[in-house]
């Protein structure tokens, strides 16, 4: 097999959610009809009959047939802020951004394509948005009115967008409202700021939860369990959408090891429990990737499953099931 | 031991520690970066048993499924797409609620196989090692072994090139000679690819007559039966027929495909009682006589209606009976654990939440208590 830095990469057009597919040229996905998107593809070519063996180059495979051209393409993640701002990775799965309220008291807005590399001039200038600092729901016309808003503009030198709303109050909730280019969808991007934004070098953060150490007492785990979910309700609370991961991985790996102990559960409990763990577990990866696009509604929504998933697990569980069973 | 992972390991120390003594609001703010981008779980080694037990039925060459999970190179392009369909709990398509009453032959992943196929395809999709195994194609035979009255369609259906799904009814027997009681009913489509469910029912074949479904087919679930001495009648005289709903995936999009179907008959052996499917308007009804509910349905909801059916007894206590999420095209009969005792007099009662449930239909399927 060939190495990955062996390959040579192209820029396709292809879906964010559907990577199987691969065009030369823009469009609508054929699967769910989102916009086809621009992505680098390693490129290898593999014989019809032995797709598992790569070959670097295109010509005749030892049947006689042609080998066929393969995109694949990497997997882009990294989203640690670098501009000691909030991270955010836009519901179109490929742009990214980051946006920090600094000192200077400008708002700027930091874009990444889908390898988390700074979007490119021809992309940047594309993007238009405002930044939001004030906005009233109307119960009655059921729209939302905003009643201060700044335009977000880019920056001399094209590096970000920013906005001056002046001195705002701490915690600051701001939303910035952007749209990739000129017809697409408008993007929501909900930030609160504790303080001002300080650029420093962000800690990456690594699998929190594997090394979570999940306590052999039932008691133990429901207790931190509930402990999770108010961390996770005060996180929600503040805005800190991109550090919501972290405890909702923790309630995940609490929720699985009780799934080890239903068959300790008196019969009629058990299908009760595995139902509310199966929810938890949907509902942290909810949680996870709704705090990474940073939309309030999506993180509140996956919150309320996790909260509501977490009260049934504990109904099955705790003392309030009686004998409780597990043991 | 480089500079950085030792402050990785600080941090995650840190982490660890805060659980215990309770999360500092300092440490949270400072672990403000996104998920690792490794997963601990490999395709080869733990996600692929997971999808051939429970996917490769249809995910695989030669399945209803636009694509197949079992090599590799063939799930790892899905990996977002797959990511969105298990946190929205859109797949398996089985959408029985075992938190309201427990059910029989539930098809959900486990908690744990859950987390494995999230992990990884949120975590960098890695290979693993496992040695790559040839995929196998859907297996398409009878799941309860073979049947004891088979009828094949009485022409091929060709779905034309323009065409991408259709709906259509067969009459398989005109007539039957006498009554028989059938324990489980099943489809073996010629063509797996495009025969995406169906309704096997007896009629007496006059207008406006209700159709008596024996079962509500959908791929990738082995037949259910409603119990020892139980069955669905089909009397003597009636029409056995089926209604089959036809669909193209993408993958087969403006081109033609074409399926001759058969339908397979397990008969009860001996005498039993028979299954009957009360409608259950969304206002509920009174039950004017003793009764044993066995199985919930629906048809022509729209999805994400979340159907909560309980029954109120005479003595006043409330009984959960069953409940189970609608799936537009996935409506299919749910099974209960134990039978439920419903006394003459009791009121069945229906509550519905999530999505408006519209034209939304429901039927529980009963049978008369055995003498004490």
């Amino acid at each position: 097999m060939l190495a990955q830095s062996d390959k040579p990469t192209e820029s396709i057009w292809s879906c964010p959610v559907h990577a199987v597919v691969a065009e030369q040229n823009p469009g609508k996905c054929p699967i769910c009809r989102r916009d086809l998107v621009l992505v680098t593809a390693t490129v290898s070519w593999v014989c019809p009959n032995r797709p598992e063996v790569e070959r670097p180059g295109p010509g005749r495979c030892a049947d006689g047939s042609q080998a066929e051209k393969r995109y694949v393409q990497s997997t882009h993640a990294n989203h640690n802020p670098r501009h000691g701002g909030l991270f955010f990775m836009a519901p179109d799965l490929w742009h990214h951004l980051e946006g920090t309220y600094e000192s200077d008291q400008i708002f700027r807005v930091f874009l990444y394509d889908d390898y988390t590399k700074p979007l490119s001039p021809d992309l940047a200038k594309q993007v238009t948005g405002r930044l939001v600092t004030d906005e009233r729901f109307d119960t009655a016309t059921k729209t939302t009115k905003e009643i201060a808003a700044f335009p977000l503009k880019l920056s001399a030198d094209g590096d970000y967008l920013e906005a001056r709303p002046g001195r705002l109050k701490f915690p600051a909730e701001v939303t910035a409202k952007l749209k990739f280019k000129n017809g697409d969808q408008e993007y929501r991007f909900d930030f609160t700021f504790a303080e001002f934004s300080v650029d420093k070098a962000a800690i990456p953060a690594d699998a929190a939860s594997s090394l979570f150490e999940v306590p052999d007492d039932l008691n133990e785990v429901l207790k931190l369990l509930a402990e999770r979910v108010t961390l996770i309700g005060d996180l929600v609370q503040k805005g800190a959408f991109s550090e919501v991961w972290v405890p909702a991985f923790q309630a995940k790996d609490l929720a699985l090891s009780l799934d080890a102990r239903t068959r300790t559960l008196p019969l009629a409990q058990r299908d009760l429990a595995t139902a509310g763990i199966e929810r938890l577990v949907r509902a942290s990866w909810m949680l996870d990737a709704s705090g990474d696009t940073g939309n309030r509604n999506d993180v509140e929504q996956a919150y309320g499953a996790l909260a509501s998933a977490a009260r049934e697990v504990e109904a099955t569980f705790g003392p309030a099931a009686g004998s409780g069973g597990a043991r | 031991m480089s500079r950085l992972s030792i402050a990785r390991r600080a941090v995650l120390a840190l982490v660890a520690v805060c659980v215990v003594c309770g999360a500092p609001d300092w440490l949270v703010q400072r672990v403000d970066a996104h998920k690792p981008v490794t997963s601990k779980y490999t395709y080869w080694e733990d996600v692929y048993p997971i999808v051939k037990e429970h996917c490769g039925s249809c995910h695989a060459p030669g399945g209803i499924a636009p694509m197949s999970l079992l090599t590799y190179d063939a799930a790892r392009p899905w990996a977002e797409s797959i990511r969105l369909e298990l946190t929205a709990g859109h797949m398996p398509p089985w959408f029985g609620d075992p938190s309201v009453a427990p059910l029989k032959d539930t098809h959900k992943l486990s908690p744990r196989d859950l987390d494995v196929v999230l992990t990884w395809v949120s975590g960098g999709t890695p290979p693993g090692t496992g040695k790559p195994v040839a995929e196998t194609p859907v297996r398409n035979t009878w799941r309860r072994g073979r049947p004891d009255m088979t009828f094949a369609l009485p022409e091929t259906v060709t779905l034309p090139a323009g065409k991408s799904e259709d709906t259509r009814d067969f009459v398989l027997q005109a007539t039957n000679d006498r009554d028989r009681l059938i324990a489980a009913a099943d489809v073996l489509p010629g063509n797996a690819t495009i025969v995406h469910d169906a309704l096997i029912y007896t009629t007496t074949g006059s207008d406006g007559a209700t159709p008596n479904v024996i079962a509500a087919w959908v791929p990738g679930l082995a037949p259910a039966s409603p119990g020892a001495s139980t069955g669905f009648l089909w009397r003597a005289g009636e029409q056995l027929a089926v209604r089959i709903h036809y669909k193209k995936t993408w993958k087969y999009e403006n081109k033609p495909a074409s399926d001759r179907a058969t339908v397979g008959l397990y008969l009860l052996k001996g005498a039993g009682r028979d299954v009957r499917s009360l409608p259950l308007p969304l206002s509920g009804i009174l039950v004017d006589q003793d009764l044993q509910a066995l199985a919930v349905r629906s048809a022509d909801g729209p999805s994400d209606v979340d159907v909560r059916i309980a029954a109120v007894r005479p003595d006043g206590s409330r009984l959960p009976i069953g409940g189970f999420s609608t799936r537009s095209g996935w409506d299919q009969r749910y099974w209960l654990a134990r039978p439920a005792t419903v006394p003459k007099g009791t009121r069945l009662d229906v509550t519905t939440t999530g999505a408006a449930p519209g034209a939304l239909r429901l039927w529980i399927d009963v049978v008369t208590p055995p003498r004490s």
